[in-house]
């Protein structure tokens, strides 16, 4: 009766502790044979089970009796201390065990023998796979386990989804997949009704090497959908689940940067988060890595404070390529001035807006196997006296150059050698004619 | 029929593409002009707001190059390579750039890559001045005629193994801050070359004009844009290209005549595909050469020979001279036409030239086992 009681007190504080007014729903579980022990008589109150083996359970129990012999013996010397060592068990609880006795001021003796029944095969209850904190309660009449819990389902939701992919771009529109799915924690299982799923897409403003970022970045799409608000980091995206989950992908921005997947539910008590870096394959390489100061060349840009200041990042191939090339002019044009490297690729690749806008230039310097070079009007640019030259080592050096100019307006430009603004540079393509990305 | 009405339809189908991605560009287009130059009109999609910007694009195909190619063996053993470029007189540009590549290997070269770190923190001065003396031996293995640079580089493209791409082109006058001057319409140059181990097979030189440095409005036109593959083309395809013969197949070490017949036989069969030799002789040439491995795969020599012999009288017959290594004695233009069919003339030089090495090598190989057998005993 004390124990019954005390059973109920138990569910009946829980109920307690919870805010929502709780509908009890009876659950139950069929009881299943398990091994049990006890370090005393083998009844209801102090038998351990759920061993699933009879030596499993025996041991424990020689653990128990160990150590409390050890205890005794520790706190009073003139106790006895017993050491029990298992050697078999018959598979009916029958175990042999051997007894090593120690007195005080007598020597330890032996003794082995087997002791009747260290455990039995009895039906117990399994652990609860929700609300762990109400555990079953057998009943022997009808062979079963049951607890009462509260009726409220208790929802979770976990992401599931890759961490990483590639920007878009024009040619391209890159996707990655998610499934959020919607736990219900009394039954451990994906709810069957449907549940109202929300996602929202959250970027770091300055993520990927772009300085100028701030809370209007764009953040991506869900596919099919249009692109998420760029001005805010709320719900992008809602659907109920089917079976449990929601399937939707992820479209990336042409920019790389860090980007975070959110999804929440309704009921649900858990917001579940997945980060996502968009970047290019190529920076994933060990290799891959920005041009720092050397007496071969001079940076151009870069600068702290600038849209984007760490942006000279090439891949191996390229940088040796470039080596070539630099090493080259430098041999024929020993007096100077060295070439003025700017413009390659940001720190996760992707688009390198220049503007800071999110769109326009540059169209390619999205994978690390181009570079501007200074070609300008500016003493320290290539003369141009040796462009010829200059094309001709890029094509020696596997590489092709051609001229960009400024973007002063609509005029016939044969060879942008008449351009005199600021931005006349030599676009060059690192690995070949044919690459150009 | 079936296959032609396929053709019409995928025809049909990328004129259908082209002009709705057209749409989204109306007014761009690439014409040739009677120079021989595209003009070129694409939007500037970075101008705001974006419009159309017009550029000509100067060829740097108004060049009417011949190479010849020469090759001999020295006395050292190795294969020496030189060549002879000239521009016709009716070329309307200075020829201004010549690019072999690839190339198997070339005695004196260093293979710079992977020298140090360049460009990063961790590179040294010493690494520094490996690469300096990397490629100054590189350029110094070339022979390259006053007045012009010659050039070296191991990896080019995306390419990972051990072939080069060797470039010539004018000195640069840094007194004068002035191009030097290419190899002018009507004129010739001797003295390009190198040596090497390895033995000739042909592969097509890009040979460039002296055009003006090319300029974009802007960054060019957009990648979604209907012209942009068009004036890829155009750029991949800017130079003027002729076939010569360059050290390309590896002699084995050490030396098997049977695996060296195998890798000449392979790159003989590859001519086909580039015009250099008609199907059904090539199949004849084969046989022989199938013959010949064999032969020297189950040590009979002599055999082996015979059958190189059939091969070179067979080469004879279509070409004269061709062991005279002399571009002098070219085919005249009757012979040309009369044996377009079966091999070109390079080809079949190259051809000879490499039997010829797999008779005079296995030749000194046995004089080399006979002395070292008569010092046994």
């Amino acid at each position: 009766m004390t124990y019954w009681l005390g059973r109920l007190f138990i569910v009946l504080s829980l109920m307690a502790s919870w805010d929502v007014q709780a509908v009890l729903s009876l659950d139950t579980s069929p009881s299943v044979l398990t091994w049990c022990t006890s370090s005393g008589a083998m009844t209801m109150t102090n038998r351990i089970c759920n061993f699933p083996t009879e030596i499993a359970a025996v041991q424990k129990t020689i653990t128990l009796v160990n150590e409390f012999s050890l205890q005794q013996h520790t706190a009073n010397p003139t106790i006895s201390l017993m050491n029990y060592t298992l050697i078999s068990c018959d598979g009916k609880g029958n175990c042999s065990t051997c007894l090593t006795f120690t007195e005080i001021r007598q020597p330890t003796t032996y003794t082995c023998g087997q002791i009747a029944v260290w455990a039995e095969l009895l039906p117990s209850c399994p652990p609860p796979k929700s609300h762990p904190e109400i555990p079953y309660l057998y009943n022997r009449d009808g062979n079963i386990c049951y607890r009462y819990i509260p009726d409220n389902p208790t929802l979770t939701i976990i992401l599931s989804g890759g961490s990483e992919v590639e920007p878009s771009d024009n040619s391209t529109t890159n996707t990655l997949p998610f499934i959020a799915t919607v736990i219900d924690q009394n039954t451990g299982q994906p709810t069957t009704n449907p549940v109202q799923v929300h996602i929202s897409l959250k970027v770091d403003p300055t993520s990927g090497g772009h300085d100028h970022g701030d809370s209007t970045r764009p953040r991506g799409s869900v596919a099919d959908v249009q692109s998420c608000d760029p001005f805010g980091d709320g719900i992008c995206w809602s659907n109920p689940t089917k079976n449990g989950a929601v399937v939707f992908n992820f479209n990336p921005t042409y920019a790389s940067g860090t980007h975070t997947i959110t999804a929440t539910c309704d009921g649900c008590s858990n917001t579940a988060t997945a980060p996502v870096n968009v970047k290019v394959k190529e920076a994933d390489a060990a290799s891959w890595d920005h041009l720092t100061a050397s007496p071969d060349y001079a940076l151009v840009g870069g600068d702290a404070g600038k849209t984007h200041h760490d942006n000279h990042y090439l891949t191996a191939t390229a940088r040796d390529h470039l080596q070539k090339l630099v090493n080259k002019y430098n041999t024929k044009y020993p007096q100077g001035p060295v070439l003025y490297l700017n413009d390659s690729s940001l720190v996760w690749g992707g688009k390198f807006d220049i503007s800071g806008k999110w769109a326009g230039d540059h169209k390619n310097h999205r994978r690390g196997v181009v570079i501007d070079i200074r070609a300008n009007q500016n003493p320290t640019a290539i003369p141009q006296a040796r462009f010829t030259k200059f094309e001709r080592l890029a094509a020696e050096s596997s590489a092709y150059a051609d001229l960009h100019c400024a973007f002063s307006g609509r005029y016939v430009c044969p060879a942008c050698l008449l351009d005199t603004a600021p931005n006349r540079h030599y676009h060059v393509r690192l690995l070949g004619k044919s690459i150009d990305k | 029929m079936k296959n032609i009405s396929g053709i019409r339809f995928s025809t049909f189908l990328a004129a259908m593409i082209v002009s709705v991605i057209a749409q989204a560009y109306p007014g761009e287009n690439v014409m040739l002009n009677s120079a021989g130059d595209y003009v070129i009109t694409y939007w500037n999609t970075d101008l705001e707001p974006p419009g159309l910007e017009t550029t000509t694009f100067i060829t740097s195909t108004k060049i009417v190059p011949t190479v010849q190619s020469r090759f001999s063996i020295d006395r050292a053993g190795s294969i020496v390579y030189r060549y002879t470029i000239s521009n016709g007189i009716q070329a309307k540009q200075v020829l201004g750039l010549i690019i072999f590549d690839p190339v198997d290997s070339v005695i004196g070269t260093r293979d710079d890559r992977g020298i140090g770190k360049w460009g990063t923190a961790a590179d040294t001065a010493a690494d520094a001045a490996a690469r300096r003396a990397a490629l100054l031996a590189n350029e110094a293995a070339l022979a390259t005629p006053v007045g012009w640079d010659g050039s070296v580089m191991f990896g080019a493209g995306v390419r990972t193994d051990s072939t080069l791409r060797i470039g010539w082109d004018p000195t640069y006058n840094l007194a004068l801050e002035k191009d030097g001057e290419g190899i002018k319409p009507g004129s010739t140059v001797r003295g390009f070359g190198f040596s090497s181990y390895a033995l000739p097979d042909i592969i097509v030189a890009e040979l460039t004009g002296d055009a003006p440095p090319h300029g974009w409005s802007g960054e060019g036109p957009d990648e979604s844009s209907a012209i942009y593959n068009q004036i890829e083309q155009i750029i991949q395809n800017d130079y003027v290209s002729r076939n010569v013969a360059v050290p390309s197949i590896p002699v084995p070490v050490p030396y098997d005549a049977a695996v060296l017949l195998d890798s000449i036989r392979a790159r003989m069969l590859a001519w086909s595909g580039k015009q250099l030799l008609g199907p059904t002789f090539a199949t004849q040439l084969d046989s022989h050469l199938v013959a010949a491995a064999s032969a020297f795969r189950n040590n009979q020599p002599n055999a082996g020979r015979e059958q190189i012999e059939s091969v070179r009288k067979m080469l004879e017959h279509e070409h004269y001279y061709l062991d005279h290594d002399d571009e002098d004695h070219e085919d005249t233009a009757e012979h040309k036409a009369a044996t377009r069919l079966t091999i070109d003339r390079l080809a079949a030089r190259v051809l000879d030239f490499d039997l010829r090495y797999v008779l005079k090598r296995t030749e000194h190989e046995h004089k080399h086992d006979e002395g070292d057998r008569r010092k046994e005993r």
